[in-house]
């Protein structure tokens, strides 16, 4: 290898070089504000609700650097005489390598002290250690970027959820709570109704959905992760709830396609109850049934059992099982009849038990959907925000019909409300009442305190329209003789301005006119 | 690193060496002003003129003599005043008579025809006489009676101006101020360099400098000098340096902008590079640099730069304007992309 070639080896090294220290340059940069971003994004977080965690943000933005690193590297590449000058910067070479390059691949026309040139440039390219001075690795701007992005990562774990007070993420992490406390008090109705109704799956489930409300409400959860952990139980219930659903099927005797129960669970459960008592009427009476007439009277019953009940709706197993019970009956076997009704009985008791799991599964699905909707969009539902209020006292409900307002229940007591300076509709003015005249009188009726036992969305909702004419009432606005006022206005104002004598009689005319017109 | 040129042989360690060694015998005579014997003697081999600036008494007159000892070339000193005139410097034709009786002329040689020409306080001849200097300058021959007279390389001029007594005094045209390869302007001495040089002039008379180089050792260094190769990216910055002088330029320092009324001319440029070429070989580099270019802007620059009313009116020195320029522009914009 002559000194020539090692000189093109050393700029050819050096163009290598050049364009890694560039590539990792502008990956540094790119990674660095990423991870600038991510960093901003963990302070952010706790004014407004931002759903990007900041360690996606921070991996993201190395992962972002390293390819802009390895585009720049791949798109660009000094050319030799390029490198042969910044070599000449760098290591003081006062432009003797960029001259023997030029002069070697013939940009520069040959002269009598060319080859001293390049001899000289190759002498000192010889001398050159590009791997201690120019490395090509990754420079500290990339270091500092990945630094940056763990930091803004680790930040963003430790303080996930935290919100400053009365901002929109505080808003959010208050309604996790709130929501966190709705599903505890859900958990607990759906145990106690599990509980009398002998539900074990649906009594199973509460406890998690309690303990989810309660870790909602104790742990400092980001909306992502509260949204991610309601999606989980609800799958959970959800499997729960099919495979209660394919048992009590199969429970039921019933065929694929051909469903004799409803398909409304409360109506389900109406229909087995109902087939329940007659089972249960039926075997108590076939104890006691002595006559012919009473067996003939139960045989029609059992017949009209096994037909399907008066509605339609009996299960195709307790129907066969009526069938069965019908046949021993009429070939005089009334135990055997009596037993097969009692296992009918024990077995729709079952049912009814399935039936009441697959209901208190739907409900906690329901309580699990309302609390991710609450918390997706960041706010509690009204009566949940009303349940942060102070209980007592504090703060009335929205008034009945037939409520009396604060102010007349008020007028009971005080003789005479007391002006405020928020009174009326101008401050300081007066009540509204001495503007505007008394209240509209209202119904007079007692207000009934009623509470409708059940849950929400399991009645039917009637909306009805009522059409008739106002009730005729007094006009209580006070009447103002609005001309005359104006007229006087008008003339005080022309005696302040300075209005001609023959304009000041036409103003006055036209007022007068307007006076007598009315 | 030997090159063959000419008759004789030259490399870069023997045009260093000869370079040291005039400067040495120059230091022997002339205390401190390193600078300015540099730049002379790069202007000697990079074939310009100088003009220095300096008031009286502080060595030019010496400076020359001395340079055209070292080098045993033939000296001449004009001192120029309003009454020269050209054929003062030039010469005349003469009428002369033979032995036979018959007439004929002749032509009588002017100091011009002297290798080292000292043309001392030349501001203080008209602007005809001084016109006289520019043939000789930059044709190096003199044109009398239709005849062409060349001049014996090596050829130097060297001009001196006082800055300060301006009073009957004709300012150089700016044709002939652009002759010129560099501006040197003599400082006044350190107290250090006064005692020497009270030292070396009150005492014992010195020994004059020995001869280290001759006209024809001169000539072939001047003519190894422009061997020197120049990379491209070296003359766009000297021309863009030269362009920067021009206050509309793209580059122009602010103050070039606000004091500049006319930069650089192109013979500016080639100043540059060829005194860079001088330097580059002076410091044993067989290639020009941008930092020769750049440590020879302010001689070879500060006297193409015509400064505007403004500058004038605020005495802004160009040395000030042409540090700025240097100081602004990048060696080598294209390597910026690739040294973040």
């Amino acid at each position: 290898m002559t000194e020539h070639d090692a000189l093109l080896r050393v700029v050819e090294d050096a163009r290598r070089r050049l364009a890694a220290r560039r590539a990792w340059w502008w990956g540094g940069r790119v990674a660095l504000t990423g991870a600038g971003a991510a960093l901003i994004l963990v302070v952010v977080r706790a004014v407004i609700p931002v759903e990007i965690p900041p360690a996606i943000v921070a991996v993201g933005a190395v992962a972002a650097g390293l390819v802009a690193a390895a585009g720049v590297r791949l798109a660009t590449r000094p050319s030799p005489l390029i490198a042969a000058q910044v070599l000449d910067r760098r290591f003081g070479l006062a432009d003797r390598l960029a001259t023997a390059v030029e002069l070697l691949i013939g940009r520069h026309p040959q002269t009598a002290l060319a080859a001293v040139a390049v001899d000289d440039a190759a002498a000192h390219a010889a001398a050159l250690e590009l791997r201690r001075t120019l490395p090509g690795g990754p420079d500290r701007t990339m270091a500092a970027a990945v630094l940056m992005a763990a930091l803004a990562a680790a930040l963003g774990g430790a303080l996930g959820g935290l919100a400053l007070p009365g901002t929109p993420a505080h808003e959010v992490v208050r309604t996790i709570k709130r929501e966190g406390r709705r599903l505890e008090r859900a958990a607990e109705t759906i145990e106690e109704r599990a509980r009398a109704e002998r539900a074990r799956i649906a009594r199973r489930t509460a406890p998690a959905l309690q303990r989810l409300g309660e870790a909602l409400q104790r742990e400092r959860m980001e909306r992502r992760d509260a949204l991610a952990r309601l999606e989980a139980l609800g799958r959970q219930v959800e499997a729960e709830r099919r495979n209660v659903r394919a048992r009590r099927e199969q429970l039921a005797g019933e065929r694929p396609g051909r469903p004799e129960l409803p398909s409304d669970l409360f109506q389900q459960r109406a229909a087995v109850d109902r087939a329940l008592r007659q089972i249960r009427e039926l075997t108590d009476r076939l104890a006691t049934a002595r006559t012919p007439e009473e067996r003939a009277a139960l045989m029609r019953q059992l017949a009209l059992l096994a037909g399907g009940g008066e509605q339609g709706d009996v299960p195709a197993r307790t129907r066969e099982q009526a069938e069965a019970a019908r046949q021993q009956m009429a070939g005089g076997d009334a135990a055997a009849a009596r037993r097969t009704l009692q296992q009918s009985a024990s077995e729709l008791d079952d049912l009814r038990a399935m039936l009441a799991d697959e209901e208190g599964l739907e409900q906690a699905q329901r309580d699990l959907r309302r609390s991710a909707d609450q918390i997706a969009g960041g706010r509690a539902s009204p009566e949940e925000a009303a349940d942060e209020l102070p209980q007592a006292g504090a703060r009335p409900g929205p008034p009945a019909p037939g409520d009396r307002p604060p102010s007349e229940a008020r007028g009971q007591e005080q003789a005479e409300p007391l002006p405020g300076p928020n009174q009326g509709t101008t401050p300081g003015e007066g009540a509204i009442e001495q503007k505007l005249g008394a209240r509209t009188q209202r119904l007079q009726a007692d207000r009934e305190q009623t509470r409708i036992e059940g849950l929400r969305g399991e009645g039917r909702t009637i909306t009805s329209e009522l059409l008739g004419p106002g009730r005729a009432a007094r006009v209580t606005a006070p009447a103002r003789p609005a001309v005359a006022a104006a007229r006087a206005e008008a003339d005080r104002y022309l005696a302040r301005l300075r209005v001609p004598p023959e304009y000041r009689e036409i103003v006055r005319r036209y007022f007068e006119a307007l006076a007598g017109a009315r | 690193m030997t090159a063959a040129r000419g008759e004789g042989q030259m490399d870069v360690e023997t045009f260093r060496a000869t370079f040291e060694a005039v400067r040495r015998q120059m230091q022997r005579v002339i205390v401190g002003h390193e600078a300015l014997i540099d730049h002379t003697l790069m202007a000697l081999l990079a074939n310009g003129h100088v003009l220095l600036e300096g008031v009286p008494g502080l060595g030019k007159t010496l400076l020359v003599k001395t340079l055209a000892q070292c080098l045993d070339l033939r000296y001449a000193r004009i001192q120029f005043t309003p009454d020269l005139m050209p054929a003062d410097i030039i010469g005349t034709t003469v009428v002369l008579q033979d032995d036979a009786g018959r007439r004929y002329f002749e032509f009588q040689r002017g100091p011009i025809f002297s290798q080292i020409v000292l043309a001392d306080e030349i501001n203080r001849a008209t602007p005809k006489t001084q016109s006289a200097l520019l043939e000789a300058m930059q044709e190096r021959q003199v044109s009398v009676s239709g005849a062409a007279h060349p001049l014996e390389e090596p050829f130097l001029v060297l001009a001196t101006q006082n800055p300060i007594e301006m009073e009957g005094t004709y300012p150089l045209p700016e044709a002939q101020v652009d002759r010129f390869l560099f501006k040197l302007k003599v400082d006044v001495p350190t107290i250090g360099e006064l005692v020497e040089i009270m030292e070396r002039t009150a005492g014992p008379p010195q020994p004059p400098p020995e001869v280290v180089a001759t006209g024809e050792t001169i000539r072939a260094m001047q003519a190894f000098a422009r061997e020197v190769p120049a990379a491209e990216h070296v003359k766009t910055y000297t021309a863009r340096l030269v362009r920067a002088t021009h206050p509309r330029d793209g580059e122009a320092s602010s103050l070039a902008r606000r004091y500049v009324r006319y930069g650089s001319s192109p013979r500016g440029a080639q100043a540059l590079l060829v005194a860079g070429k001088v330097r580059a070989l002076m410091e044993g580099r067989a290639n020009v640099s941008v930092e020769d270019v750049a440590a020879l802007a302010l001689p070879a620059l500060r006297h193409r730069v015509l400064l505007n009313f403004e500058g004038e009116a605020e005495s802004v020195d160009p040395d000030d304007i042409i540090q700025s320029i240097v100081a602004e522009l990048p060696p080598a914009p294209a390597t910026a992309t690739w040294t973040p």
